[in-house]
C-alpha cells in the first residue's frame, strides 16, 4: 500500500532537515559569535599594548590564538583570589550553548516525527553530525574575525605564534625568536571543542541539558584554575601550550584525547539513546 | 499491515503504568482505546510508536518485532499528546519537512491532507499563530498525509468544536476505507462508538473490557 524508503536515505534526509532547522535556530548565535570574536580579539590586542607589545609584531595566528588566550594557572598567595578569564570562558561556552538546545528540543518536539519514521541511530548520528558542523562553523567565524582584524591592523598573515601573543596571556612563556607553529594548537582546539560538545550532548541526554552545561562550565573553570593534562580545558588555552610554557600541555596529546573522546561520546550516547524512554526531562533554551 | 501490541507491561521505578496489555490493530479497521486520564492509553501509543521501550512484551508489525527485527515502526503516522510542530513555519512547510524524511509524499498529498482537515493549504500564517483547534487539525493532517499503513491518533478531538469532531470522524472513516490500521484514543466514548470497530476499555494500566460498537 505504501511506499517505503531505505534507512540509508531517511538517515541522510534527517541530517538535511537538522542542518536546515538547526542552523536556522542558531542564526542569531552566529551573529553574536562574530561580534564577540571581533571584540574579544580586539580587546586582547589592545591589552598587549599594556605589556609593551607592538601591534605590528603580532601575526594572524597570534590574533586567532588570542581568542583562546586563557590565563596562567592560579598560584595561591595571600589576598589573591582566583578569577576565571571571562573572555576565554565565554568564547568556549558559546559553542557549548549553541549546540545544547536544539537536539533536546527536537527530541521532545518535531524530532518525534523523525523518530517514528527512521531509526534512533539515524536520529542520533544526524544530531552528532550537526554538532560537529555547528562547532566547525563557529570556529570558521572566529577565523574570519581574526582575519578581519589582521587586515585592519595590516600585520602579516603568518601561521607562526610569536612571543607577543604569549606575553599577553602568560608571563611564563618562552618562545624562540622565529616563533612556533600554530597548526597543532589550532587543530587541538578544534578537535577538543568538537569532542567536548559531543560529550556534553551525550551527558545532556543521560542527565539533563542544564546539568550537562553546568559540567562543561565547571570543567572549563577548573581547567583555568589548574594546569593539568587531565583537565581538558587546558588544551583550549594558549597560555597552557606546552611548546612555549613550562609544564604546559601538548596539543598533540589534546588531539589524541579528542580523537578518543569524540567517538566515545557518539557511541556511548547511541548505546544509551537506543535504550532510553523518550520522555521529557526538561525543555532547555 | 496488522499490528499487535502483545502482553505489554511498562513499569517505572515507582509505578506500573501498563500491566500485561494486549491490543490488536488490524488493517482496514478502527481500533479504539477508551479510558480516563492516566489509564495508560498514551503510554501504549508511545510504545507502539517506538518512543518508549516496554518493560516486557513486544510490538509486532506484520510479525516483525519492533526493536528486534525493526529499528522503527513501519509506515506509521501519529498524533500523540498534541501536534509537535515547528512554531515558526507554516502548516504546509511543517508537513513538507516531515515528508522529507521518507520522501514519499508529494506537495499534492500535503495540500490534500491539509484541506481534508478543514484548513487552507495556502495559509501563510505561522503555526504559532494558529488557534488550538487549527493546531490540532494540522496535527491530524501530519499523521495521515503520507498515507501510512498505521495511523495513531491520541485524543484527536481535543480542542475541536463540533465541526472539528465531525471532521475527525470523516478522516478516520477515510483512513479505514483506504485500508489503514487506525488506533484512536479518546476519552469521549460517543466518538469512539461512532467510528471504532473494536474498543479496548482501559483502567489503571489494564484492559478491563472489550466492545464492538459497530
Amino acid at each position: 500500500m505504501n511506499r517505503h524508503t531505505t534507512t540509508k536515505w531517511t538517515a541522510w534526509r534527517t541530517l538535511l532537515i537538522d542542518l536546515r532547522l538547526g542552523f536556522s535556530a542558531s542564526a542569531r548565535w552566529y551573529v553574536l559569535t562574530a561580534l564577540f570574536a571581533l571584540c574579544s580579539i580586539e580587546l586582547a590586542v589592545a591589552g598587549s599594548d599594556f605589556f609593551g607589545i607592538e601591534k605590528a609584531s603580532l601575526t594572524w595566528a597570534d590574533h586567532l590564538a588570542l581568542f583562546v588566550g586563557g590565563c596562567e594557572p592560579y598560584v595561591f598567595r595571600q589576598g589573591l583570589i582566583f578569577v576565571p578569564p571571562a573572555g576565554w570562558l565565554l568564547g568556549l561556552l558559546l559553542p557549548a550553548y549553541m549546540t545544547l538546545g536544539y537536539p533536546y528540543r527536537d527530541l521532545m518536539g518535531f524530532g518525534q516525527h523523525a523518530l517514528i519514521r527512521t531509526s534512533r541511530a539515524s536520529w542520533w548520528l544526524s544530531k552528532c553530525a550537526w554538532i560537529v558542523l555547528t562547532v566547525i562553523a563557529f570556529w570558521a567565524i572566529v577565523v574570519a574575525a581574526a582575519t578581519v582584524i589582521t587586515v585592519l591592523d595590516g600585520v602579516p598573515f603568518s601561521l607562526r605564534l610569536t612571543q607577543g601573543a604569549f606575553a599577553t596571556v602568560s608571563g611564563l612563556a618562552n618562545v624562540p625568536p622565529g616563533g612556533i607553529g600554530s597548526l597543532p594548537f589550532f587543530a587541538g582546539v578544534l578537535g577538543m571543542s568538537v569532542a567536548l560538545c559531543l560529550a556534553q550532548m551525550t551527558l545532556a541526554f543521560i542527565v539533563r541539558p542544564s546539568v550537562a552545561f553546568g559540567c562543561m562550565a565547571a570543567l572549563l573553570v577548573v581547567s583555568a584554575h589548574t594546569m593539568h593534562p587531565a583537565l581538558l580545558g587546558n588544551y583550549l588555552m594558549l597560555a597552557r601550550l606546552g611548546d612555549a610554557v613550562p609544564g604546559g600541555v601538548s596539543p598533540l596529546v589534546g588531539l589524541g584525547v579528542a580523537a578518543v573522546l569524540a567517538p566515545a561520546s557518539v557511541v556511548g550516547g547511541l548505546f544509551f539513546f537506543r535504550r532510553t524512554d523518550l520522555v521529557a526531562k526538561e525543555l532547555f533554551a | 499491515m496488522n499490528v499487535i501490541a502483545r502482553d505489554i507491561t511498562k513499569a517505572f521505578k515507582d509505578a506500573t503504568v501498563l500491566d500485561h496489555v494486549t491490543v490488536q490493530i488490524p488493517a482496514g479497521r478502527v481500533t479504539g482505546l477508551w479510558g480516563i486520564n492516566g489509564s495508560g492509553k498514551t503510554m501504549l501509543m508511545r510504545i507502539i510508536c517506538g518512543l518508549v521501550r516496554p518493560t516486557s512484551g513486544e510490538v509486532l508489525f506484520d510479525r516483525k518485532v519492533l526493536g528486534r527485527d525493526l529499528a522503527h515502526p513501519l509506515s506509521t503516522g501519529a498524533l500523540i499528546e498534541g501536534p509537535a510542530l515547528l512554531a515558526n513555519r507554516t502548516g504546509f512547510d511543517n508537513l513538507r519537512l516531515i515528508g522529507m524524511i521518507n520522501g514519499t509524499a508529494t506537495d499534492r498529498d500535503i495540500r490534500r491532507a491539509i484541506a481534508q482537515v478543514g484548513l487552507d493549504p495556502n495559509e501563510r500564517k505561522k503555526f504559532k499563530k494558529y488557534s488550538l483547534g487549527m493546531k490540532q487539525r494540522l496535527g491530524i493532517a501530519a499523521a495521515v498525509f503520507e498515507k501510512p499503513d498505521l495511523v495513531i491518533l491520541d485524543e484527536p478531538t481535543n480542542a475541536l468544536d463540533t465541526s472539528g469532531v465531525e471532521m475527525v470522524k470523516r478522516v478516520v472513516a477515510a483512513e479505514r476505507e483506504r485500508g489503514a490500521a487506525v488506533l484512536m484514543a479518546c476519552h469521549d466514548k460517543s466518538v469512539l462508538d461512532a467510528v471504532a470497530d473494536h474498543v479496548y476499555c482501559m483502567e489503571a494500566g489494564r484492559v478491563v473490557r472489550e466492545e464492538d460498537p459497530r
